[in-house]
């Protein structure tokens, strides 16, 4: 009797013990670093822009946030293991357009829909880079678009991999511009794509334009046009817009962050208030633009729906491109 | 010379307290990681990003450089000796490193290591210093047909490490580069051979795969066999430090790893490792006596432990120069650049010249450290070698167990290493050559991406080869040494027809 | 022991890489050839699948021609090599229930003993001081998370 006494006496105090454990973790969050899954490479565009931010919000948050990078097949893989992981706040992610996509790909059976949504902080628009050592060269982006119709399945592209962010900008210009033209892809993101054009191996690039910066301002690459929804800012700004040349052609990938579905609420309302915290901050502002980037901060409830405008339009691009395949 | 003036520039900035601290750190914790089965370098580095970047852009270089470097200097510590690759770069060193370890000559590699990973580094540096620009430009010319000729180039010349076996050696490799093409891929995004599975569509690392084929398979070994008490009990001075002989063969692979390794390094990939295997091939076909490489050969040790380090620096030159990270080390070094605003590329010797110069600084002072570091910690380790095998094999085994899951935390990497260390066990008993194994899970990627881009490019018309004469220049090189090879025995040179017993290729 | 050891382990491998190798080809070809302009997802791995077939085909023949048939283990050996798998098996099966201090511990001294190390000190020494060395350096200083289990 005695013993069975003691056992019963110790489990309820073992269950009072970490049910308070459990209020307090949940008052005191986040009492551990924090894991944030990047679904692209280090040191490409949303990764840099997503490290300044996630540096902010440690230091509001008083917690470490360790930043993993996790690339391949579309950003699908590092979306996985986000939406695996255990919603207690301690692993959060990184998400832009192909998490819209990977699933009119085929590529994921998620999108946007299976995660709970922390905020969105910028975006990304592309552009397009000629080489200047490939045997066929371009001055302008009209000229492209006149050789291409002209000589269809003739020209080299370098793009992204399929799935990536920019590949699908790649896709738009395209089905926006009706031309043909041989695209390559390349593993990963951007780094790739402007090697193959800078060293004339294709005579086409489509990527974003803080990776090709280095290439265009060394004049290694030229800088046709800019697929965003206008133009950049100077020392850039004599180049056009697909748009106003009158292509449907605009593509723009909206980072946010986010995390596992069904995270707490108290825990969202503390991440979401320190991510608006630290993108409206002056510094990080400046920061954006000076990766050519826009900024552009939205709520955590706006962000489904913006991201379903988005779907809608890409839908249509990849339906033109012929590689929509809703997932099973 | 404008250079040098910018040079002393740099060394006065590197020479800050914050500079040499960081530089130290980097290089310790490297040497550590290197040691250490399961992390690498690349890890570490990105844990290290958010602590870089309270200070400046340079600095943040300097640590993870620090790290990068160290780590080819301490990969080998373990390669030597247990016959476990501390890191990726440091497979080929199991490979007659070890056989030193065996013969008592454990201390003599771990010098010899150390001396010719600082030679190597310094000429890296050099290299780096005076050529980056040039170089620059001429790794921008090497395009998809450009590294598909160098992969059948590699191969041809890698082909000499299963000479006595070529079948097997043959198979070995074709299931090599089959296993690389496990997961998702990265051109296309397309699942193949997952089978519906999570875990394989990650791929299958090769870290779990090269200590389970090496490692595991070698304490398995020599579980199986019957412990035989060693004559030597006692670390003789002598054993400590290479002999004349050792000193006098490792000068020129050292030299020629060196150069070797630079270039390598300009590639994209997993330059370092392919630094190592293709200096090891080179040092077997130079060396009077080939049939000694695979138990125990100095130049076999030397040459690719030299190669990986400056391929580091090899590394660097596209990062710098064009702002293009070709290894993933280097990924997380433009992150931690690009947070601060500094655009490697070319454009960096106009707006940050002193980044680059501080750098280079720092890395020859880095360089002098890690070899002050390592080689009085010669003696500590060489007598870890005599442990026995009953004591030291377990503690070595829960290492390797614990060290493989902590680097992606995945319980699927350990059984890797453990299916892949009985497979070993097998492999090795039935006389199939490993080394041609790892070279296909190392080079698979690569050369699938440059194939398939390459026919793109062409549109299957292989022909236009012609016109690109870097690729021409590959394959009349590897064409030569095919045609060396077959017609040598023509003019009286001997080839081993049989399979040593005991060989560990 | 004659023709039998013929069909000791070594072939059946052979046999076992030739099978995988149409495998591979098979499958490779179900996931698209494309053609050589246009390369498809399974361009590459069918012909590393016929590769593989072909070389192990011929290692194969070689292997059923030869007279070499000394086995590779004798039980004795056979039996430490199945202790010392099964020891790793285990860890691996139980360390995420236990938590990798328990079984590191149980794992080292199995193979210790394994090994043949004489005594009971001995192990225990090496065990205990293998589960210390891995805490303090992979749990207390890298800060890896290493599943805990039962310990919590």
């Amino acid at each position: 009797m005695k013993r069975l006494f003691i056992a019963v006496a110790s489990v309820l105090w073992c269950l009072g013990c970490f049910s308070s454990g459990v209020a307090q973790a949940a008052e005191k969050y986040p009492l551990k670093p924090i894991v944030f899954i990047v679904s692209t490479e280090a040191g490409g565009d949303g990764d840099i822009l997503v490290r300044s931010l996630m540096e902010r919000v440690s230091k509001t948050l008083g917690q470490p946030i360790a930043i993993v990078n996790k690339p391949g097949a579309g950003s699908s893989i590092g979306s996985r293991e986000l939406h695996a992981a255990k919603p207690d706040g301690y692993t959060l992610g990184w998400g832009s357009a192909p998490l819209i996509t990977a699933k009119l790909q085929g590529i994921s059976p998620l999108d946007h829909h299976d995660f709970t949504h922390l905020g969105g902080y910028a975006t990304f628009f592309y552009i397009v880079i000629s080489s200047t050592k490939s045997k066929v060269q371009f001055n302008t982006i009209q000229e492209v678009i006149a050789y291409a119709k002209a000589n269809p399945g003739k020209l080299n592209m370098a793009t992204a991999g399929v799935g990536q962010g920019w590949w699908l900008a790649a896709m738009s210009f395209l089905g926006g511009t009706g031309i043909n033209v041989n695209t390559i892809p390349q593993p990963g993101t951007a780094a790739m794509v402007v090697t193959q054009v800078a060293g004339g191996h294709a005579e086409l690039g489509v990527l974003g334009l803080a990776s090709a910066k280095g290439m265009i301002d060394s004049g290694q690459v030229k800088f046709l046009a800019t697929g965003g929804e206008g133009r950049v800012a100077a020392p850039y700004d004599k180049i056009p817009t697909v748009k106003e040349l009158g292509y449907d052609a605009s593509f723009e990938s909206i980072n946010i962050v986010m995390g596992p579905p069904k995270l707490p609420q108290e825990i969202v309302t503390i991440l979401a208030n320190a991510i608006e915290k630290a993108a409206r901050e002056p510094e990080f502002i400046k920061f954006v633009s000076e990766r050519n980037a826009r900024w552009a901060y939205i709520p955590p409830a706006q962000v489904v729906p913006v991201l379903d405008k988005s779907r809608n339009t890409l839908r249509e691009i990849m339906g033109k491109a012929g590689i929509l395949k809703e997932a099973k | 010379m404008e250079g040098l003036g910018l040079l002393y520039n740099g060394f006065v900035n590197s020479f800050t307290l914050v500079n040499l601290v960081a530089c130290f750190a980097g290089a310790l914790i490297g040497t550590i990681v290197g040691v250490l089965p399961g992390l690498g370098p690349t890890a570490t580095m990105a844990l290290m990003l958010p602590f870089t970047l309270k200070f400046g852009a340079t600095t943040g270089l300097i640590m993870m450089t620090g790290v990068w470097y160290g780590a080819m200097y301490g990969g080998s510590t373990t390669s030597i000796l247990v016959n476990i690759p501390g890191e990726a770069a440091s497979v080929v060193t199991c490979l007659d490193g070890y056989q030193m370890c065996k013969k008592g000559r454990a201390g003599a590699a771990l010098a010899l290591v150390a001396t010719g990973s600082f030679v190597a580094g310094t000429i890296g540096i050099l290299g780096l210093q005076f050529f980056a620009p040039v170089l620059g430009n001429a790794a921008l010319s090497f395009g998809p047909p450009e590294f598909l000729c160098f992969m059948i180039f590699a191969f041809v010349l890698l082909s000499n490490l299963s000479a006595e076996a070529p079948l097997k050696g043959a198979l070995m490799i074709a299931f090599g580069l089959f296993l690389s093409t496990i997961g998702i891929n990265p051109m296309d995004s397309y699942p193949r051979f997952t089978f519906g599975s999570e875990k394989l569509m990650l791929g299958i690392d090769f870290l779990p795969i090269a200590m389970g084929l090496f490692g595991i398979a070698e304490i398995l070994s020599i579980a199986l066999e019957k412990y035989v008490k060693p004559q030597i009990n006692k670390i003789r001075f002598r054993d400590l430090y290479p002999s004349r002989e050792e000193v006098r063969r490792s000068v020129y692979p050292t030299l020629r790893g060196s150069i070797l390794g630079f270039f390598v390094g300009l590639l994209p990939g997993p330059c370092t490792v392919i630094s190592t295997f293709v200096s090891y091939s080179l040092e077997k076909r130079l060396s009077k006596n080939p049939e000694e490489f695979g138990h125990g050969a100095v130049e076999g040790v030397v040459g690719p432990e030299s190669a990986n380090n400056s391929a580091v620096m090899g590394s660097m030159v596209p990062l710098l120069t064009l702002g293009i990270p070709f290894a993933a080390p280097s990924a997380i070094m433009l992150a931690g650049l690009r947070m601060h605003n500094v655009e490697p590329g070319p454009m960096l010797f106009t707006t940050h010249p002193d980044v680059f110069w501080t750098f280079i600084a720092a890395m020859y002072l880095g360089n002098i450290m890690l070899l002050v570091l390592n080689l009085p910690l010669v003696g500590a380790f060489a007598k870890i070698a005599v442990i026995r095998p009953q004591i030291l094999m377990p503690i070595i085994s829960l290492i390797c167990l614990v060290g493989v899951y902590s680097v992606r935390n995945s319980i699927f990497d350990v059984w890797v290493m453990i299916v892949a260390g009985v497979v070993g066990l097998f492999l090795r008993k039935w006389k199939f050559p490993i080394a041609p194994f790892i070279i296909g899970v190392v080079l698979g990627p690569t050369t699938e991406n440059s194939l398939r881009q390459t026919l793109m490019m062409f549109k299957g018309d292989v022909s236009l080869v012609g016109d690109r004469p870097v690729s021409l220049t590959l394959l009349a090189l590897a064409a030569a040494f095919l045609a060396f090879k077959f017609a040598a025995p023509l003019f009286g040179k001997k080839f081993p027809l049989k399979i040593e017993e005991d060989s560990k290729l | 022991m004659g023709k039998a050891a013929i069909f000791r382990l070594a072939t059946c491998f052979d046999f076992l890489m030739l099978v995988l190798g149409i495998v591979i080809a098979v499958i490779a070809l179900g996931y698209g050839f494309g053609s050589f302009g246009r390369p498809g997802p399974g361009l590459y791995p069918f012909f590393l699948g016929v590769a593989i077939a072909v070389f192990a085909l011929f290692i194969l023949i070689s292997e059923l021609r030869s007279d070499n048939h000394k086995p590779i283990l004798e039980t004795e050996g056979a039996i430490t090599l199945i202790l010392m798998a099964a020891t790793f098996a285990l860890w691996i099966v139980a360390m995420p229930l236990l938590g990798y201090v328990i079984v590191t511990l149980l794992a080292a001294f199995a193979f210790c003993k394994i090994m043949l190390l004489e005594g009971w000190w001995k192990p225990l020494a090496v065990s205990g001081g293998t589960a210390l060395f891995i805490y303090l350096l992979f749990d207390y200083w890298l800060y890896i998370d290493l599943p805990r289990g039962i310990l919590g």
